[in-house]
């Protein structure tokens, strides 16, 4: 009950405030709370949380409607894209109303085994005289669906909490274990022109110069072959070659190419895992390092460099190496953590044109939701192997999704009974089980 | 009739000339047949003994094939999708398949990995002629069609042709005795051992059943086809790593080309060592996983590139379709689908036979099982009608021999009955008709009539044997003339009698459709067996007659019999007589009474016959994936089987296709095929209809549609691919995405009008595809071929079976795909790498763009055209299927017209379904019905030349109708065809008791010309009295014999009884309207007449 009259409340002062305001433009934009609403329940936007309107509320006017947010930083998330939030706080509170919808205006009376019955008044089903079931208005209209606890049961249906992880996806590349004289050769000339620059240290000025100036070109060749700033900055520190470019000795360096839908995702320092079919089911851990700036024109990829840390270098210079680096999915969000609300993969049915979740909304109802989903990916600690989608929109927090069934449940939703007349079956069916049952009349 | 034509003999000279000499036909065949009785009972033994012949050679099966004449031809083009199939294969076929001689319609159905060309012939084409000439067609149709594609021509069988389901599957056995298996765990009966589980896999069993099993069955005479189904079929599996083909510079097709390379044998003829000839082979065929690992695919700077360096090798199951699953275990197994026209028990006995010997050689414990087996529905349907006959046939001779009074005489008569089954049974064999409910019906609703010629002919030559006895000892020859001149007297008549009936079951021999292809058969054999009648009455009865009455007779007039009637009916006619106006107006009542309950009887197309079996068919919406829909299968399976352990014998399921063109369904459909217990052994209170409604409401899973069936029934249904429902509309064009929204239009439409009760326009426009495609800029940027890039994607993605090993008698195919984890996500698939000419490799995602959309999970196409069908249940009892149609017609147009559910250029809709066949089947009646009755008057108006005699035989027609409907009524039976054919078949007896009337009062009134009012009724009376005994004899011969049907509950009863029904009550009212009405009516006449 409460709940209806927050959200009247909401609408009515949303309605309010867009009279008072109804020539705003398009433009989101920050205003003055009215200090009447204080102590008013409303919904964050971006949130989805339920809170009390309190001094400090942000309030931002969007197309002549305001909207109260729960805490700072969610005013400027709100404002980078309206519309989603927006459309995220109906669907939230039509869950609500859902909720709570016996005061909606009832449709029609069904029995709850026998849905084709359908009926302007209370009373009993003529096929197992149970008594009907109110159906609400609205409640169709959302699609919700109510299945029995026999359904449930011999649907399988199974449902997950949409938490939060950590996502990273896992790309796949191929390398060969180095043997990069030419790198080699290109540090050392490094080095030795540092070397060169210092013992000419305060000496006459064109030597200085001359050497400053080899320093820059061998670092630029040092950058050209694919090291970075970093990596340089770090060789002029220690001034030691990395020889194990081409003689292994304490560490293997791997170079994989990465082609060029990958090439976003990876990253220096990012955690490699290598194998070898030399030594099966080894993994090699290790880190990419740097990532060559030049794109292979013929193999259309770029290559990774990546040290390995393996203590006795078992691999040998011109192996083959299948590389997994591990990329983090990023994900900018106003808590500050890279944590994202994620699916299992079997909960999202993909028809192209949109990913549905059905989700549990309690009291055996099911309710479809549209989400928008970020790449497919692998959640930290999970060694199970699942992938998970990080969900971009249109689920909240802990929602329960089904990942078993679902499909079931579209079907039903999208028609019952009949499907199996085109197979048929009409002529084997009794008359009332060929009504159909889904359809509305 | 019979009696008017004997008592006529004088009148014939009147009659066309025509006529007359076949008059003399029939007498000289008489003649012929008495003279020469030596001749005649050999040929009776004979026909006898070819009779018994006939009898056990003709095909039986439960009910008749009322599917369409069609030939199907099946293309195979493994993962391709419904779209590719239609647009490569099907379409362009179809056009060339057109114009096919003798050809009605061609449907085609597309569906993931298959196609399936429907071609249906006019009906009277002969099968295999149509097969030629498709054969024909197919020769160069098949040209342009993709090369991997395989166009073949169906199996010659028909819908109803799978007759017998098992399954291959593991038991257990004794390990000192392996050569038996059991069902059940226990002891070896021989050593007492405890016995030990067999625990072969799904992949070995196929094995056992592909290899071992199927082709031994299929060399069972009549067996076109065995189908394999479920288990999994073993394959060599080349998973092949894209990374490591990077670094070897290995390509796809290099690979595949080597495989290809490594598995042949080769024969080099011979040489001669010390004059022995040598045969040369070269040997290589692929016999181990080994063998494919060492297969060498390239040369790396002289490193040989092995196989097993690029992926790996495993033995695994084929791409599946269907699956098998016994009380929620997974089987395999398979299905015999016999040949057309063959004799479904003796193959089904063959297969048995097969099973039993193929026993010894299965491994131990292995056991073959069947789970669907005809011949129990065959037998139960046979011995229906067979008790229905027999009891129909001692009944009959009862009725005769108390009428008659006379041991031989009436045993002359009665051996009509048998000599005339086993004629029509001859004759059915040289007109290939096959034994069926339908067919031995037709016999069943004929033999009250069979016996009426015969009686009529006996009792003449035993009436005037008894004449002549009295007036003196009889020498042989007087009385062989006396039987001659006695039988000749009755010849024409019976030929006319004949006739008549024949006529009057013209209507049923027009129909068309499956109406036409149910009740033909029975229209043949009944007129066969009244043939036959006819036949044994003229040739071989007076023969008979001449040998065995003899003795002292008594007149059968003056019998007990005929006495109690005559005393019963004389005080009625009498009455009748003289308060004419009184029993008219109680007649009137009657007639309007039962008209009236015509109103509150309902319609259906045909009553549904119970096979004994159930079929529950749950159907997914398209896209649902095998694993899921296996998951349901298993689960209902379990709980049908545990739920219901009183009724339910067993349970096996069927989801997706078994390996044959008949059977065409997706993956997304389940079939269980449902044995029951006898019925006694379940639990009380349960009948069938329950059974099934609980079954329905425990298997209940949120969306899937349940749907009961029955196996034949089913089969029938889902290889007619018109529309099953009583009026469906197709939508036709090119594109389905359009089609199936003009298809929804049209549900939202249709579902308002009075009278639907239910509208599902097809979805099947929604399956998931997974569209790569290929953008022809990039990979121009490469320099690469799209053919290119597709083998990539078709080889490397989908899977190929390039090559097949040959291990002794099996063949195993080998396959070469991507390793899983490269292809399973669309991400995976982003990165499979295409080598491009300048001999680098670029990932697949940098060429193409990935699309999920929506596609057709199937296309449906009549006569090249594609279609969705919107099916349509109307409620016939709120509004007739024709007004129905003709209103929704109206509605539909207006709302194009009005633009409210648009229809683009190219696409329109047709009405049709099974109001089709009811209106073409009405249409036909309407004029045959009335045609064939005018001409039953005409003959009767050339018999009298007296219309006011033809209109009083007429009357009974309708007292007739109402007769038929009133037991309709009250035993809850619906109109349908077969009832009908019932009243068709009563409409051509009804008359024959008002001509034996009205021919009598005839001659009475001839011979003596009535005084006064009183007089006439005396006289009518009087002829009344004459033949009340043989009116009831006829009468009752044809009542009493269908009247054991009516109590039959086994399997065919469900069909001959309402065609018995209006028979027996039609036959009741006619008799009582005229033997009251008819010289009611007369009498009024001739009262008239009267000077007063």
């Amino acid at each position: 009950m409460s709940a209806d009259i927050r959200i009247s409340i909401v609408v009515f002062f949303l309605l309010l405030t867009s009279l008072v305001v109804f020539s705003c433009g398009e433009k989101a934009a920050k205003v003055q709370l009215d200090q009447e609403l204080i102590g008013s329940e409303a919904i964050c936007p971006v949130t989805g949380d339920e809170f009390t309107i309190h001094e400090s509320t942000p309030v931002v006017r969007y197309k002549g409607q305001e909207y109260y947010m729960c805490c700072p930083g969610c005013d400027t998330e709100f404002m980078k894209d309206p519309e989603k939030y927006i459309m995220l706080m109906q669907q939230k509170e039509q869950s609500m109303e859902n909720e709570t919808g016996k005061d909606s205006e009832i449709q029609y009376w069904t029995c709850s085994m026998h849905p084709e019955v359908k009926s302007d008044e209370e009373g009993n089903c003529p096929i197992c005289g149970m008594s009907l079931i109110p159906v609400y208005e609205g409640s169709e209209s959302e699609n919700a669906l109510h299945l029995s606890a026999q359904d449930i049961e011999l649907a399988g249906i199974e449902t997950v909490p949409a938490t939060r992880r950590h996502v990273h996806k896992e790309i796949m590349a191929v390398g060969t274990v180095a043997y990069d004289p030419e790198l080699v050769t290109a540090q050392e000339e490094y080095v030795n022109a540092l070397q060169m620059s210092d013992m000419i240290d305060g000496d006459g000025l064109t030597a200085q110069e001359r050497a400053t100036q080899l320093i820059q070109r061998s670092e630029y060749k040092l950058r050209l072959l694919g090291m970075d700033a970093a990596e340089v900055r770090h060789l002029r520190q220690t001034r030691k070659p990395e020889r194990s470019l081409i003689m292994p000795e304490g560490r293997n360096w791997i170079y994989a190419d990465i082609y060029e839908p990958d090439m976003g995702w990876v990253n220096r320092g990012q955690d490699v895992i290598a194998t070898s079919s030399a030594y099966p089911g080894e993994n090699f851990k290790g880190r990419v390092v740097s990532i060559s700036p030049i794109l292979d024109s013929q193999t259309r990829s770029v290559k990774a460099r990546i040290r390995l840390n393996n203590m006795e270098p078992k691999l040998k210079p011109g192996m083959f190496i299948e590389a997994k680096i591990i990329a983090p999915y990023e994900v900018r969000s106003i808590t500050g953590t890279s944590m994202v609300i994620t699916i299992p993969k079997d909960a999202v049915l993909d028809m192209g044109n949109r990913q549905i979740v059905w989700v549990a909304i309690g009291d055996d109802k099911f309710q479809p939701r549209v989400v928008k989903l970020g790449p497919e990916g692998y959640a930290h600690g999970d060694e199970t192997g699942t992938r998970y989608y990080p969900v971009l929109e249109g689920l909240f927090e802990n929602e329960m999704v089904v990942i078993n069934g679902n499909f079931l449940i579209d079907s039903e939703s999208n028609l019952a009974g009949v499907a199996a007349i085109g197979y048929g079956g009409a002529l084997g069916v009794q008359e009332k089980e060929a009504a159909p049952v889904g359809h509305r009349r | 009739m019979v009696v008017l034509w004997a008592s006529r003999k004088k009148k014939r000279r009147r009659l066309a000339i025509g006529v007359n000499t076949e008059k003399r036909m029939i007498e000289k065949v008489i003649e012929i047949c008495l003279r020469n009785r030596f001749l005649v009972i050999t040929g009776a033994v004979l026909v006898i003994m070819l009779g018994i012949f006939a009898v056990r050679n003709t095909p039986i099966d439960a009910i008749p094939d009322i599917g369409d004449l069609q030939v199907i031809v099946y293309a195979d083009w493994p993962g391709r999708s419904p779209k590719d199939i239609e647009d490569q294969i099907l379409y362009p076929l179809t056009t060339k398949l057109m114009g096919t001689p003798g050809i009605q319609t061609i449907r085609s159905t597309s569906a993931f990995g298959f196609g399936l060309v429907n071609l249906i012939f006019k009906e009277g084409v002969d099968y295999y002629w149509a097969r030629t000439r498709v054969l024909e067609r197919l020769n160069f149709a098949t040209s342009d069609l993709p090369s991997d594609a395989q166009v073949t021509l169906g199996p010659d069988v028909t819908a109803v042709g799978q007759i017998f389901w098992y399954t291959v599957e593991n038991g257990f056995f004794c390990q000192n005795h392996p050569q038996q298996s059991y069902p059940e765990p226990g002891s070896c009966p021989t050593d007492g051992n405890e016995l030990i589980p067999s625990t072969y896999d799904l992949g070995q069993l196929r094995s056992i059943q592909d290899w071992y099993v199927r082709y031994q069955l299929n060399a069972v005479i009549g067996v076109s086809e065995v189908a394999s189904v479920g288990g999994y079929v073993k394959q060599y599996q080349i998973d092949i790593d894209p990374y490591r083909m990077v670094h070897y510079g290995v390509k796809v097709t290099d690979v595949l080309s080597a495989v290809k390379r490594s598995n042949i044998d080769v024969g080099a003829k011979t040489f001669e060592e010390g004059s022995i000839e040598f045969i040369i082979r070269g040997v290589g065929f692929i016999k181990k996983i080994e063998d494919i690992e060492n297969i060498v695919v390239a040369a790396q700077d002289g490193v040989p590139v092995y196989i097993s360096d690029i992926g790996s090798v495993t033995v695994g199951p084929d791409f599946r379709r269907g699956a098998l699953d016994k009380a929620g275990t997974e089987v395999t197994g398979a299905v015999v689908v016999m040949r057309h026209g063959e004799n479904p028990l003796r193959v089904i006995q063959g297969v048995k036979e097969k099973i039993e010997e193929l026993a010894v050689g299965l491994p131990s414990g292995v056991r073959i099982v069947s789970f669907y087996d005809r011949t129990d529905l065959i037998n139960r349907a046979v011995n229906t009608l067979r008790d229905a006959l027999t009891q129909e046939i001692l009944i009959t001779i009862f009725v005769i021999i108390i009428f008659l009074l006379h041991f031989f005489g009436g045993m002359i008569i009665s051996i009509v009955l048998p000599i005339g089954v086993l004629i029509s049974f001859i004759l059915m064999r040289v007109f290939g008709i096959d034994a069926n409910i339908m067919s031995l019906g037709g016999i069943a609703i004929a033999i009250g009539v069979m016996v009426d010629a015969g009686s009529v002919l006996v009792e003449n030559i035993y009436r005037k044997i008894a004449e002549n006895q009295q007036r003196g000892n009889l020498s042989t020859s007087a009385r062989l003339e006396i039987c001659i001149d006695g039988a000749k007297q009755v010849g024409r008549p019976v030929f006319f009698a004949l006739l008549t009936t024949i006529i009057g079951f013209v209507p049923v021999f027009v129909l068309t459709g499956q109406a036409g292809r149910l009740f033909r058969p029975l229209a043949y054999t009944k007129t066969f067996a009244m043939v036959g009648a006819a036949l044994i009455a003229v040739c071989l009865l007076p023969t008979l007659a001449y040998y065995l009455i003899r003795g002292r007779l008594r007149l059968p007039d003056e019998n007990i019999v005929s006495r109690f009637l005559r005393k019963t009916y004389y005080p009625v006619i009498r009455w009748s007589l003289n308060h004419k106006r009184i029993v008219v107006i109680v007649f009137i009542a009657f007639l309007a009474a039962g008209l009236s309950t015509s109103f509150f009887v309902k319609q259906e197309f045909m009553p549904p016959l119970n096979e004994g079996d159930l079929l529950f068919m749950p159907v997914l919406l398209p896209g649902a994936s095998l694993s899921q829909v296996m998951d349901i299968m298993q689960k209902q399976d379990r709980i049908i089987k545990n739920e219901f352990p009183d009724e339910v014998e067993w349970v096996v399921g069927k989801l997706g296709r078994a390996e044959t063109s008949t059977d065409p369904a997706p993956v997304t459909m389940i079939e269980t095929i449902i044995h029951l217990k006898p019925k006694n052994q379940w639990r009380r209170g349960m009948t069938r209809d329950k059974l099934i409604n609980q079954i329905q409401e425990k298997t209940k899973i949120p969306g899937v549609s349940p749907i009961m069936t029955q196996p034949i029934r089913n089969r029938i249904d889902m290889l007619a691919t018109g529309i099953q429902t009583p009026v469906g509309i197709k939508v036709f064009g090119p594109d389905p995405k359009q089609i199936e929204r003009i298809a929804t239009g049209l549900e939202e439409i249709v579902v308002q009008l009075k009278g639907v009760s239910s509208v599902y326009a097809e979805r099947i426009g929604s399956r998931p595809y997974f569209e790569i495609e290929i953008d022809r800029n990039q990979i121009a940027r490469h320099g690469l071929h799209l053919g290119t890039v597709q083998d990539i994607i078709s080889m490397a993605i989908g899977g190929m079976n390039i090559t097949q090993t040959v291990e002794g008698r099996e063949r195993y195919p080998v396959r070469v795909r991507y390793m899983r984890d490269f292809r399973d996500s669309p991400e995976a698939l982003g990165r499979l790498f295409i080598p491009t000419p300048d001999g680098g490799q670029v990932p697949l995602s940098l060429l193409v763009r990935f699309n999920k959309t929506l596609g057709p999970a199937m296309i449906q196409s009549e006569n090249t055209m594609p279609y969705f069908r919107v099916f349509i249940n109307v409620n016939q009892e709120v509004m007739g299927l024709v007004d129905f149609v003709r209103i929704a017609q109206i509605v539909v147009d207006e709302r194009i017209t009005l633009g409210e559910l648009q229809i683009p250029p190219g696409y329109y809709i047709t009405w049709s379904g099974q109001f089709e066949s009811e209106v073409e089947a009405r249409s036909r009646l309407a004029v045959v019905l009335p045609i064939c009755l005018a001409v039953i008057l005409l003959l009767l108006y050339f018999a009298f030349r007296d219309i006011p005699s033809v209109l009083i035989i007429a009357l009974g027609l309708p007292f007739s109708m109402v007769g038929g409907i009133i037991p309709l009524y009250l035993l809850g039976f619906k109109f349908s065809t077969a009832v009908w054919v019932g009243f068709i078949a009563l409409f051509g007896v009804a008359t024959d008791n008002a001509v034996v009337l009205i021919s009598v009062f005839r001659s009475i009134f001839k011979e003596k010309k009535p005084k006064d009012v009183g007089e006439v009724r005396e006289m009518v009376a009087r002829g009344g009295l004459l033949r009340v005994r043989p009116i009831m004899m006829t009468v009752l011969t044809t009542v009493l014999a269908l009247t054991p049907i009516m109590f039959f509950t086994s399997a065919g009863s469900e069909v001959i009884k309402p065609m018995a029904s209006p028979v027996i009550g039609g036959l009741i009212s006619a008799t009582l309207a005229n033997l009251i009405l008819v010289p009611l009516f007369y009498s009024w006449i001739k009262e008239k007449q009267v000077p007063k």
